[in-house]
């Protein structure tokens, strides 16, 4: 399957791929290829409820793991989440924007969903349980650090600075690098939503 | 978002003690020539209380030698640090710098993922509309070793 796949790219590729009228453009983040099941994401909300990424199918949802006392990377990340949530318009509707975060010693469930929410009300953010945060970062292929030491304001910590598309059939399909451009999340969320 | 109640008068004294910030940079440290270096840009992004804010800064030197930024200090935390994002494999680190430099007739710029302070204690959260005082002490590398203090305001954007 993945061979078959590989090489369906490779022959999309040679006949000039996006510009030929039969098959899909292609994606313009870092496509993950194949495509394989998103892993398990179940976390306790703030309010009780639960997040299942596996109960989000129809939707889009962008993953991205951070934690609350980033002032850079994170931040920005869903600064530019809430572009694209106004770019898509109605769309937006079929997107998850959910943040999680990789602190959990600091962030309670409540302070990760107020910092998501602070870009936009819609925003889901999460703050797993320090028992579980190992399993779920290594099976979406990321890592996080306590950094001591750096700053006069308590720890920091290194995270992938990664966010992550998962598409309506529940497949992790897209990688994007921090700072990507909001137009080409906005074109590959509405390709998968067709 | 909700905003606090008492929003309209953090902002009022945060206002004043901008000017206050002002006038005294203006008087206690007035350079023998016009200030060489100026703010061109400032503004920050949304803060929760109790979380560091990170503010994006662009300082423009126009001496012909460079400039060294020394300290940053801002009445509304209990320190600002000069920090800068370095992505190593796409692992997003922060390192803490004790100076800047502005190159000569060149710019220091503050910018997501890149070169920004960071703000501890800042007493409230930070919404769309605040504004943010800064203090730059900044040396300049002549002969005199010459100081100015250089102010800021850097206003919360909309994300
Ligand atoms: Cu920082």
């Amino acid at each position: 399957m993945a061979g078959t796949l590989r090489k369906w790219l490779v022959s999309v590729a040679l006949t000039g791929g996006a510009a030929s009228a039969c098959t899909e453009p292609a994606l313009r983040g870092i496509a993950i290829d194949p495509p394989r099941a998103a892993p398990a994401l179940a976390v306790t909300r703030d309010d009780g409820t639960a997040f299942d990424l596996a109960r989000e199918r129809g939707k889009v949802v962008l993953l991205f793991f951070g934690y609350t006392h980033c002032p850079d990377v994170c931040p920005t990340t869903l600064a530019d989440w809430s572009k694209v949530r106004r770019a898509l318009g109605a769309d937006s509707a079929r997107v998850r924007f959910v943040f999680v975060s990789v602190d959990p010693a600091r962030d309670t469930p409540q302070l990760a969903q107020q910092y998501a929410a602070q870009f936009h009300a819609s925003f889901i953010g999460l703050s797993p349980d320090t028992l579980d945060l190992p399993a779920i970062q290594y099976a979406f292929g990321v890592t996080s650090a306590r950094e001591t030491g750096t700053s006069a304001t308590g720890y920091l910590v290194s995270h992938a600075s990664q966010s992550f598309l998962v598409a309506p059939d529940g497949a992790l399909r897209v990688m994007y690098s921090f700072g990507a451009r909001v137009d080409d999340i906005v074109a590959d969320v509405r390709q998968v939503l067709r | 978002m909700t905003m606090p109640p008492d929003h309209a008068r953090v902002r009022r004294r945060t206002l004043a003690l901008l000017l206050m910030a002002v006038s005294t940079s203006a008087s206690a440290q007035r350079p023998a020539t016009a200030p060489s270096v100026t703010v061109r840009e400032a503004w920050a992004r949304p803060c929760l209380l109790g979380t560091p804010c990170g503010v994006y800064v662009t300082l423009a030197n126009g001496a012909a030698t460079a400039v060294d930024v020394i300290a940053v200090t801002s009445p509304q935390a209990t320190t600002v640090e000069m920090h800068e994002t370095m992505l190593h494999g796409g692992q997003a680190h922060m390192m803490a710098h004790p100076t800047a430099t502005i190159p000569p007739r060149g710019v220091l710029e503050g910018r997501p993922g890149k070169w920004h302070l960071m703000l501890g204690g800042v007493r409230r959260a930070l919404v769309v509309g605040d504004s943010i005082a800064l203090t730059f002490t900044v040396q300049h590398q002549d002969r005199a070793r010459r100081r100015e203090r250089i102010a800021a305001v850097a206003i919360v954007r909309a994300p």
